[in-house]
């Protein structure tokens, strides 16, 4: 089990930089705006790097595991991506099939070599078909496209409290977490808890933005880093698809917030804003907790905690 | 004089030839592994104090020995990453799991020798042993090449090797919880190979 040498480095220091970056954006007064956008993607990607160091999985060159194709493949691009979208004047036409290309590459990428795509000796996999691997490459960019286009839609409605947004994510973050470390990789959980706290920390730090803190900015990194760990889960350990499903779709559920009844209360932006991490809770829930009960019913019968 | 006819000159040229040569080419001798009788175990230490036992189920390979040029010696092995057995079924999952083996990116564990030589009560060999799709020069002294036919009466000639071998799981990129399992693997091989 995780100790507190691990919470300190692999929550602390997410959280603490997502907390920097987002006051350094306070204190840039005529680049605020650009500033803070760029501050989340660069907080989620820098509480991913330090949650990797922090369970001692450094990526390695060549990239041949899952693991190091995440860092070294799809977090820059992601990356690249985001803060190209910060800049003002960049057209959105330009941002958006470059997101969508990231989303369709995703599964290629973290699945590259692997025994469902590569004839290998032992392997129990058929290797999928062309058209198999299509299907699947469809359903990983719309799984991961609909909630971000859902909440960036959310937080381009000026009425709308966003600052709930990236309390969603850091829920569906740690729906994440618990769901791959409690699927048989704990590392792989621990640094879906690091892009939460790094979330956490985000979001403390953008209370101390006068006019929001550009919450779409803060959707698109961690929902490609959350997915990216979910689809290493499910094809490299044991998360379900339902259950990685029900994770990844759960900012969805907080379209709910958007019904015009609690949409028009605007003198109780809160309101809304509760409903929607209630919203998003539900689902994370129904796929976290039948993992953790089964996790915590196997620990109980060894005789450590850790089942080793 | 009397002259040796032709046709029996070469039918004893040929006879001479063959007598000469088939030693050399009887001293090579392909064996393949006998999988029920081919044990591959390992132990690692937990939290720094214990000696937790695995072993892996499935395995094939082969080898060539000749005693009489120990050098033109050869050992293959695979081992099936999946088939991990700690007697724990959950542990057995996490060790699949990309924090140790990573199985669906890396189904096999393999040796091949590129270098035998004799050893005391044996050989040794060194060769690639690639683990988690990264591959290190080890060598492992293997004694015993002692022979036996069985089932008696068979004429089934099998020949066995025991042999052990330390490797840092860190070398192979496994550097995922160093705390609570060591770095520290010790493997222990018994290899028996049936003549083919």
């Amino acid at each position: 089990m995780p100790g507190p040498h691990w919470a300190i480095l692999g929550l602390g220091i997410p959280a603490v930089l997502g907390l920097l970056l987002m006051l350094l954006a306070a204190g840039l007064t005529r680049w605020r705006g650009p500033a803070a956008a760029m501050a989340w993607p660069l907080a989620c990607a820098g509480g991913l790097a330090v949650g990797a160091w922090a369970v001692n999985d450094w990526p390695t060159w060549p990239a041949t595991d899952p693991d190091s194709r995440l860092f070294y493949l799809v977090l820059p691009a992601a990356l690249l991506v985001e803060l190209l979208g910060a800049l003002p004047g960049v057209p959105r036409w330009i941002i958006w099939p470059l997101r969508g290309l990231i989303a369709l590459a995703l599964g290629r990428v973290l699945l590259h070599g692997s025994v469902y795509l590569v004839e290998q000796p032992f392997s129990e996999e058929q290797v999928w078909s062309a058209g198999r691997q299509g299907a699947w490459w469809l359903g990983i960019a719309a799984v991961v496209m609909l909630p971000w286009l859902a909440l960036h839609w959310i937080c381009m409605r000026a009425a709308t409290p966003a600052r709930s947004i990236p309390l969603s994510l850091a829920i569906v973050a740690l729906g994440a977490g618990v769901l791959i470390f409690t699927s048989g990789s704990q590392s792989g959980g621990q640094m879906a808890l690091s892009v939460m706290a790094a979330l956490l920390g985000g979001w403390l730090g953008s209370f101390a933005l006068r006019r929001g803190g550009s919450f779409a900015a803060a959707v698109g990194m961690s929902l490609v880093l959350i997915a990216g760990l979910l689809i290493i889960g499910r094809f490299f350990a044991q998360v379900t698809t339902p259950a990685a499903l029900l994770v990844m779709l759960a900012p969805l559920a907080g379209l709910l917030a958007e019904v015009p009844m609690l949409h028009r209360r605007r003198s109780r932006p809160w309101l809304a804003g509760a409903v929607r991490i209630v919203a998003v809770a539900i689902p994370v829930s129904i796929a976290v907790v039948p993992n953790v009960v089964g996790f915590l019913h196997d620990v109980s019968t060894h005789t450590s905690d850790d089942g080793y | 004089m009397r002259r040796i006819p032709t046709g029996l000159f070469v039918v004893a040229l040929v006879a001479l030839m063959s007598g000469l040569v088939s030693p050399v080419l009887a001293a090579a001798q392909k064996y393949k592994l006998d999988a029920a009788h081919t044990s591959v175990y390992f132990s690692i230490k937990h939290a720094g104090i214990s000696d937790v036992y695995g072993r892996f189920n499935e395995h094939q390979g082969s080898f060539t020995v000749d005693k009489d040029n120990p050098g033109g010696s050869s050992f293959e092995m695979s081992i099936k990453a999946a088939s991990i057995d700690t007697g724990n079924a959950k542990r057995d999952d996490h060790l699949r799991s990309p924090d140790f083996l990573n199985v669906n990116q890396f189904p096999a564990l393999t040796f091949k020798s590129t270098a035998v030589k004799a050893a005391q009560d044996g050989l040794e060999v060194t060769g690639d042993l690639t683990i988690h799709g990264q591959t290190k020069s080890v060598t492992i002294t293997l004694k015993g090449g002692d022979t036996a036919e069985f089932p008696p009466g068979s004429g089934q000639m099998r020949m066995a090797y025991n042999g052990q071998l330390t490797i840092k799981r860190s070398d192979f990129g496994m550097t995922k919880m160093m705390g609570a399992v060591g770095d520290e693997v010790q493997i222990m091989l018994g290899l028996e190979g049936v003549k083919q």
